[in-house]
């Protein structure tokens, strides 16, 4: 709930002599330029410094349009998916005490702290040809791995705890008071979801949903390992973007790389959006529960 | 409808919530749980409600077994300690919730459900904030949108769980009496919960004392107040002062004071006295009477406050009318005789070991 409590003002005994401050904003434009805006106006230049016919020939490619409809693909796969598991394990875990909670509530983070390369051999040790469930797989003529099932795999493992954890704060915040109230009044489960919890939580899910999106879009490593790199078959946009970099076309490759760094500006608009109106939400939150136990 | 509660027991892990609780409430009977935090007053209120489900015993509603029943299917209002109102939903919104949960084949008709959200409103005197957000109400008022909301469905048990605790004095105070003639006016059977003894002596009808998960007495609000069933009611309902008697052919002596006594030979006594029952006097006189000094004097309000060091050390809380303190013309550090107008004794088993 950073964002809510600002510091008033900048009061006198920490101002530090202005050699010292100015060291110090110095160091951060410094960090500021060379790691976040010179990459960004690199990508940009890059894409277009050929001109915008080799611009908008890289991105109408064939293979271009077929990496972002993959990259979309996934996204629309994982995304839905893990608003469903990660409401459900935000209610299961706020709401509900049950043998296993804290094993739970790690479990979530896992995805978070293993490489995304470990995370996509561990899909190929089980799906894999060689892997637990190959030999039943290939069986049956079932192919995940260097296919688009692995890749929307994988991205869903990768972007699982996002959800979950946005919400477990907001949902133990609430209590289940509201839903209680709903119940008695006659609400069905799903009715008192719909009316009640999801109001509550919207901005939170919202939030959740936005970073899910894009680690979706932008995931590298464990995608890489799955996909195979079928050209036109298993590419997505991160890989497409290698792909072309590798063959020399670095006007395409940085075509294809602006599109991504585009996203996630947008992405970082919305979360900035979303992050006001919980900020807003928790406040007013904040505020009705103070009223309440001055009274 | 009535509600029965038979041998109701709950344990969360060794804790014991609740143990062997039995209640009749009769139809249209204004019933208050009152007891100390954590004697399982609210986790009983729960219970009925649905919302807990009891390890051992029964709840029958209006003859009705309602063990296996979901919340939903019970027909009872509750109001919620925090009033729990749907906080993105206008006041109107809130009320009009239950009605407008219902399946389509119950549903009332867009018109009849504003009619009678209105004219709950208007029973709760909050017709004119029908368009505001709960944020937008004081206490108060919020917790008036949670009654409303709670009748709107026409419970047939309506359960209030420590309905005015979140509230100042004076608003208390008025809605308390608010409560009560709104209860004469719809006549709902209703329980609530408080820990405020003044509060349940004044609204409720019958008054149910608990404490560490078990009725201690169950009794009007005269019944309870004049002939508590045992100590822990007594000292509950008010401030009280303990005493060690002796008896002996129907005379009485004071020994001393406080909770431990030793009683070898079975006719030392617990006694119990109020603060308003005594009487100061200047001069021993003939009846059994405790002598003191004066510590403090405490003369704003209603009656005066004299605080007291009794011959054994400990303190007395001594209340006295205000003419008869300007009578006696009491000063701080006085010597005085107090003399009890009334006291109870319970005959309970009395620790009968050594002190240490």
């Amino acid at each position: 709930m950073s964002g809510i409590s600002q510091t008033p003002g900048n009061s006198r005994s920490v101002n530090e002599s202005l050699p010292v401050r100015m060291l110090l904003i110095f160091t951060a434009l410094l960090f500021l330029v060379l790691f976040l805006i010179l990459p960004l106006v690199a990508v940009f230049y890059n894409a277009f410094h050929e001109g915008l016919p080799v611009y908008k020939q890289a991105i109408t490619d064939p293979a271009t349009i077929h990496a972002v409809i993959l990259t979309f693909l996934a996204v629309f796969c994982a995304v839905p998916l893990n608003c469903a598991f990660g409401v459900a394990a935000a209610w299961a875990i706020s709401k509900f005490r049950f043998r296993g909670k804290n094993a739970l509530i790690t479990l979530i983070d896992l995805p978070l702290t293993v490489s995304p390369v470990v995370s996509g051999t561990i899909f190929i040790l089980i799906f894999g040809a060689h892997g637990l469930l190959g030999p039943w797989l290939s069986a049956h003529n079932i192919k995940i791995i260097f296919a688009i099932p692995g890749i929307v795999l994988v991205t869903i493992f990768v972007t699982l705890p996002f959800v979950a954890r946005e919400l477990l704060p907001v949902m133990t915040a609430q209590g289940n008071f509201d839903e209680e109230a709903a119940l008695t009044l006659g609400a069905s489960g799903w009715k008192t979801f719909l009316r009640i919890t999801l109001p509550n939580i919207r901005w939170g899910l919202f939030y959740g949903v936005v970073l899910s999106v894009a680690r979706a879009m932008g995931e590298f490593g464990a995608v890489s390992v799955v996909s195979g790199h079928i050209r036109g078959k298993t590419i997505t946009m991160p890989l497409h973007v290698e792909i072309l970099y590798n063959e020399y076309n670095f006007a395409a490759a940085f075509a294809v790389a602006s599109l991504l760094t585009f996203v996630s500006i947008m992405t970082l608009g919305l979360k900035k959006y979303a992050e006001v109106k919980t900020a807003r939400q928790n406040k007013e939150l904040e505020d009705f529960m103070t009223e309440k136990r001055m009274l | 409808m009535g509600i029965q509660i038979e041998n109701i027991s709950k344990f969360y892990g060794h804790f014991t919530a609740l143990r062997d609780v039995s209640l009749d409430v009769q139809a249209g009977e204004l019933v208050a749980l009152l007891g100390p935090s954590g004697s399982g007053k609210t986790t009983l209120l729960r219970i009925i409600a649905g919302l807990e489900s009891p390890d051992e015993g029964r709840v029958i509603l209006s003859g009705e077994d309602a063990a296996y029943k979901n919340p939903r299917d019970r027909n009872v209002g509750f109001v919620f300690q925090h009033y729990a109102l749907f906080r993105h939903m206008t006041v109107f919104e809130n009320v009009a919730f239950g009605l407008k949960v219902r399946p389509r084949r119950d549903r009332l008709p867009k018109k009849e459900i504003f009619d009678r959200v209105f004219s709950l409103l208007k029973l709760v005197q909050l017709d004119f904030f029908a368009a505001r957000y709960p944020a937008q109400l004081s206490g108060g008022q919020r917790q008036r949108v949670a009654l409303a909301r709670a009748l709107a469905v026409e419970p047939k048990v309506l359960l209030l769980d420590e309905p005015f605790g979140a509230l100042d004095a004076q608003v208390r105070k008025e809605l308390r009496r608010w409560l009560k003639k709104l209860h004469e006016k719809i006549h709902v059977t209703s329980v609530f919960v408080t820990h405020d003894q003044e509060e349940a002596l004044e609204v409720a009808d019958r008054l149910v004392i608990m404490n560490n998960g078990a009725v201690e007495q169950i009794g009007t609000p005269e019944e309870i107040y004049h002939r508590p069933a045992n100590p822990f009611v007594f000292r509950f309902l008010g401030d009280v002062n303990l005493f060690h008697c002796r008896t002996e052919n129907g005379h009485y002596s004071f020994i001393g004071q406080g909770g431990d006594i030793s009683d070898k030979d079975g006719s030392v006594r617990q006694v119990f006295i109020r603060p308003h029952l005594f009487d100061i006097s200047l001069t021993p006189g003939n009846r059994e009477s405790i002598q003191g000094s004066i510590q403090h004097i405490n003369a704003a309000g209603p009656s005066v406050k004299v605080e007291i060091v009794s011959e054994w050390g400990g303190s007395v809380q001594v209340n006295i009318p205000q003419d008869r303190y300007q009578r006696l013309g009491l000063q701080k550090g006085m010597s005085v005789y107090l003399i009890p107008l009334q006291m109870s004794t319970f005959d309970e088993t009395l620790p009968t070991e050594e002190q240490p």
